[in-house]
């Protein structure tokens, strides 16, 4: 038989088949018409022959039976019957139905959500050519590891090595461009005219910007981005030589005279290297200079650190390889970059190196701080859906004990027990796929509200997608789950014994009192409770690190940047700047105004090593220090109280510095025994000796986690611009907004202020450990809920499998309570099986989490007890309503069902 | 019907229905009195395997089926060889007398082997 002819039968045969059932009905009922008269006609009467014809053909269904087993599509065909069954049992037990489904989609949809992101930020490399050569370029200086170069480096590594295909510079800066008289706010991506042959795109529409286009002059090529042609250019297929203009983003607007021309439209799935900030333009940096003044310093000076620089490997040259070149051709680059230029200054004790990192999926910042709490959710959230599966494998397994009267009639009319089985699954599949289809509706939501806990970045590009990876990942955790939780029931339902079915001992299936779904029970509870106890380490985390002062009063603390200052002369600039702060401290509402060259915990501050003389360290004693510049009256505006000694005065100002202050670890740590006040010492650098004229208490600079450096303040200098910081009379940091921005206009019409509260700084900093801890309670109450339901099965069941012991006991004497009293203590016995497993679990569990957590041990007792004590309060609930079944059964009824 | 007595007829039964019905149409009860007749009385089709064998054969496209009027005008369902059906009946009929003859062979050779 031919493919084709098999085929049409099959779809004959599952179409038509009401049509084909009633054909071999007829056939049927004509053949034993048929041999009927041929009886008849032999001599026997009517009856007798219809009886006897009947009985030869030996049972219409039989045959039909027969028939349909040889007939094409039966396994189909089955499996459709399969599907139909168990829609309606399913819907016949709508509570049971509405659990699992609930359960389901919840524990599917997170875990699909989470993946999306991982898969987003971890796995997913660039949409561009071989993304495995692509090296992001980084260096070491005085603060760090940076990846910002300037141009000048650029050019110096462009035209010093070998082993490179292209070297590439970006940065990024907002502006508002204008088409067709609409303003838009735009990310633009400002790039070296190699940028796109480096990368190795293909535009969606024109061309990409070509290294001729990166020169000076007054019109310039523009890429935009896929998005934005869609939504700013409404998708213009001949958008391809539209002009736009642009100018930066402040109030008032005013465009440049630059003219940019669209030369083409970047392909759609390409979202910059820079994952959540899509730019919208690309513009060439040689334009940077028309539009912006300041832009053309910015290109010649060798220490300003705009660019981020990516390169494309030769082929044939290895990661190693490069690394090394890097190595040995410029063992301190800063020498060779900055050595021969005016006003570079070598700077003692740093070598800067060049590195390679791996560029093929791009610079995420998020990726490297979030990472790590996303595997770990992941893993917790699997454990969810583990325990939300056992759960279900219970509820199925006394839901088959409520079906053994269908399953002994299947069995008995000659269902095998494989078709029985298959059923089964078939029905856990059906649960699971209704629940994974609802699950990715949940993996919206859920990532949606994820990503509002990660701050600042756009989120198309991490918002849930219905990609094919995701959907696939979705479809086998479905299919995994409903195997896992049917298989169990399905195994059982397989070998359930007929007599004993009918003989109403519907005990036997579940078999030996339960010990598999009691198992499985207590299973559940260990988890939950390591569920709980990290959902409470976490939370307790979170309140610590807001206790945590950092060592500075951020109430009612405001803090604002100015920009536009770039555009005067550096001594102008500082002029005007300490103009701002004077007009503040004069304003009324205002408390105290002062100014810091990087905001606590905002900005890391650059360091230096501390040279005190009479301190000798050893020979491997770090003696690095943390930097700060400091404007008069700061400390009293943050609240940081001084020990010892006086703060910055006007007299102090000076071109060079030459007093200090420290904070109270530097005092103790390099004058230990002595009086620090008027000591003298220097920081190895470009300033002379310090005299330090004050000591405050210790503050914390980058992150509430670290534990306290020594801090050196250097006063500020004439030209001193930083981040100022506004202490109001009234404690809110709204009344410091108006005075703010009347100072500065005061001051200066044209300069733009950006204001914020130090409160916020301080959330944004904590926001990954908000996440981690809201999400984790909510996995906890998640999985205490399915304990308790687990449990609730349990104990139902238990209930109405020993009705009859019940009733003997309350025919023998034993009152509600007792009855009450003994279901309750079971339920709690199992609890307390479950809790005793849960805890050396938990507290090897909590272990791994220690990185996690602050100023809290993983093992920490009053957590624990606090889990414990949930754990035990579930349990009576979920034991509640089944004792109380028990305690009102009627015993004669309960013993008449015997 | 034990099982062997079962597997043996399918392979046979494909052959007698082919036979029966290469001298012309039949209904599913007439089939089954062709082989009766035809085999002497050797082999008694009884509907749970006669039925499930015309359908597959019917499916396989050996046989067409049409609605048609017994000799009583009882209504039956008639059964004929198509084109691909004659030319099975052939070829099965050609490699059933091969295997035939060639068992009959082994089965009366007296002779040592060489």
């Amino acid at each position: 038989m031919t493919i084709v002819s098999r085929i049409r039968c099959l779809w004959r045969n599952l179409t038509r088949r009401g049509h084909i059932e009633t054909d071999l009905d007829a056939e049927l009922q004509s053949y034993v018409q048929l041999l009927t008269d041929e009886k008849t006609t032999a001599g026997m009467n009517a009856r007798d022959a219809r009886r006897a014809a009947v009985l030869e053909l030996g049972g219409v269904e039989q045959v039909k039976e027969e028939v349909r087993d040889v007939k094409s599509g039966l396994l189909l065909d089955a499996l459709w019957q399969d599907v139909r069954f168990g829609l309606r049992s399913l819907i016949k037990t709508p509570a049971l139905t509405a659990i699992a489904v609930f359960s389901l989609a919840i524990g599917i949809g997170v875990n699909a959500s989470l993946f999306s992101l991982v898969d987003r930020l971890v796995l997913t490399t660039l949409p561009v050519r071989e993304p495995d050569r692509l090296f992001i370029i980084f260096s070491n200086n005085r603060t760090g590891l940076t990846d910002t170069h300037s141009y000048q480096d650029l050019e110096l590594i462009r035209s010093s090595f070998e082993i490179f295909n292209g070297v590439f510079g970006r940065m990024e800066l907002p502006h508002v461009v204008e088409t067709d008289n609409v303003m838009t706010h735009v990310r633009t991506e400002i790039v070296t005219g190699n940028y796109f042959d480096v990368l190795g795109l293909r535009p969606a529409l024109g061309r990409l910007i070509m290294p001729d286009d990166d020169r000076p002059g007054t019109e310039f090529a523009v890429v935009v981005s896929h998005r934005f042609w869609q939504t700013a250019l409404g998708g213009d297929p001949n958008a391809v030589g539209r002009t736009l203009r642009i100018g930066p983003p402040m109030e008032p607007i005013v465009l440049s005279t630059v003219v940019l021309r669209v030369v083409g439209v970047a392909p759609p799935e390409f979202y910059g290297t820079a994952i959540g900030e899509p730019p919208d333009v690309f513009l060439p940096l040689q334009a940077l200079p028309a539009i912006h003044e300041w832009a053309a310093e910015m290109l010649k000076r060798p220490n300003s650190y705009a660019l981020h620089l990516m390169a494309r490997l030769k082929p044939g040259v290895t990661a190693q390889q490069a690394q090394a070149e890097l190595w040995n051709k410029f063992p301190n680059f800063d020498m060779v970059a900055r050595g021969s230029s005016p006003g570079g200054r070598v700077i003692d004790g740093h070598t800067r190196k060049l590195r390679l990192r791996d560029g093929r999926y791009g610079y995420s910042a998020i990726r490297d701080e979030y990472t790590y709490s996303l595997v770990l959710l992941m893993t917790l959230v699997a454990v969810v859906l583990v325990i939300a599966c056992a759960n279900l494998a219970n509820l199925l397994l006394v839901r088959a004990t409520s079906r053994i009267r269908e399953i002994g009639a299947r069995l008995a009319l000659g269902a095998s027990p494989g078709r029985l089985v298959r059923q089964w699954l078939t029905e856990s599949l059906l649960l699971s796929a209704i629940g994974g289809i609802l699950g990715i509706a949940i993996a919206f939501w859920t990532t949606g509200l994820l990503l509002t806990f990660i701050p600042e970045e756009d989120h198309t590009y991490l918002a849930f997608h219905l990609s094919a990876r995701n959907i696939a990942f979705t479809g086998l955790v479905t299919i995994v789950t409903g195997l896992l939780f049917g298989v169990l029931p399905a195994m059982r339902v397989a070998r359930v014994p007929l007599n004993a079915v009918f003989a109403g001992g519907s005990s036997r299936v579940i078999g030996r009192r339960g010990w598999l779904t009691r198992s499985v029970v207590v299973l559940q509870i260990a988890v939950s409770l390591f569920l709980v106890t990290g959902a409470g380490l976490f939370a307790r985390t979170v309140s610590k690190l807001n206790a945590e002062t950092g060592g500075f009063d951020r109430r009612g603390l405001a803090y604002a940047d100015i920009s536009g200052l770039q555009q005067y002369s550096p001594a102008r600039a500082g002029a005007l700047f300490t103009e701002v702060l004077e007009r503040l401290n004069d304003a009324p509402g205002i408390s105290a105004a002062s100014a810091i060259s990087t905001l606590p915990i905002r900005n890391r501050p650059t360091w230096g090593p501390a040279i005190v003389p009479g301190y000798i360290p050893r020979p491997d004693e770090p003696t690095t220090v943390f930097l700060q510049t400091a404007a008069p009256r700061y400390f009293r505006t943050m609240g940081i109280p001084f020990v010892a000694g006086r703060d910055f005065e006007e007299r102090d100002r000076a071109a060079d510095p030459t007093v200090a202050i420290v904070n109270r670890r530097f005092a103790d740590r390099f004058f230990k025994g002595r009086d620090p006040i008027g000591q003298t010492f220097r920081i190895a650098g470009p300033f002379g000796d310090l005299r330090l004229i004050g000591v405050v208490e210790d503050t914390r600079l980058a992150d509430f986690r670290e534990p306290d450096r020594e801090i050196v303040y250097y006063p500020a200098g004439p030209n001193f611009r930083g981040t100022i910081v506004v202490r109001s009379k009234s404690g809110f940091t709204s009344a410091s907004g108006p005075a703010i921005r009347n100072a500065v206009a005061t001051v200066d019409k044209a300069l733009q202020v950006s204001i914020g509260e130090m409160e916020e700084v301080v959330q944004t900093s904590l926001s990954r450990d908000r996440l981690v801890a809201e999400l984790s309670a909510g996995l906890g109450v998640l999985g205490l809920i399915l304990a308790c339901i687990g449990l609730y099965g349990v104990m139902a069941y238990a209930v109405s499998s020993r009705t009859p012991e019940i009733g003997i006991r309350m025919a023998t004497g034993a009152q509600r309570f007792d009855i009450l009293r003994m279901v309750l203590k079971e339920t709690i016995g199992l609890a307390v099986v479950g809790i005793a497993i849960g805890l050396p679990i938990s507290l090897v569990a909590t272990r791994l989490l220690e990185a996690q957590l602050f100023a809290i041990s993983p093992a920490d007792p009053l957590t624990l007890a606090f889990s414990i004590g949930v754990m035990i309060l579930v349990a009576l609930l979920a034991g509640y309503l089944p004792a109380r079944r028990a305690a009102h059964l009627d015993p004669v009824r309960a013993l008449r069902y015997e | 019907m034990s099982n062997d007595r079962a597997t043996l007829l399918q392979g046979t039964l494909h052959l007698l229905i082919l036979r029966a019905l290469a001298l012309g149409e039949l209904h599913g009860l007439g089939v089954s009195r062709r082989i009766e007749q035809i085999t002497q009385g050797a082999f008694d089709v009884k509907p749970g395997s006669l039925f499930p064998a015309l359908h597959r054969m019917e499916e396989a496209g050996w046989l067409a089926s049409s609605w048609g009027e017994s000799e009583n005008n009882r209504r039956a369902k008639f059964y004929r060889l198509t084109k691909s059906g004659r030319r099975q009946y052939e070829s099965e009929t050609l490699q059933w007398r091969r295997i035939s003859r060639a068992i009959a062979n082994a089965l009366d050779s007296t002779e040592e082997p060489a």
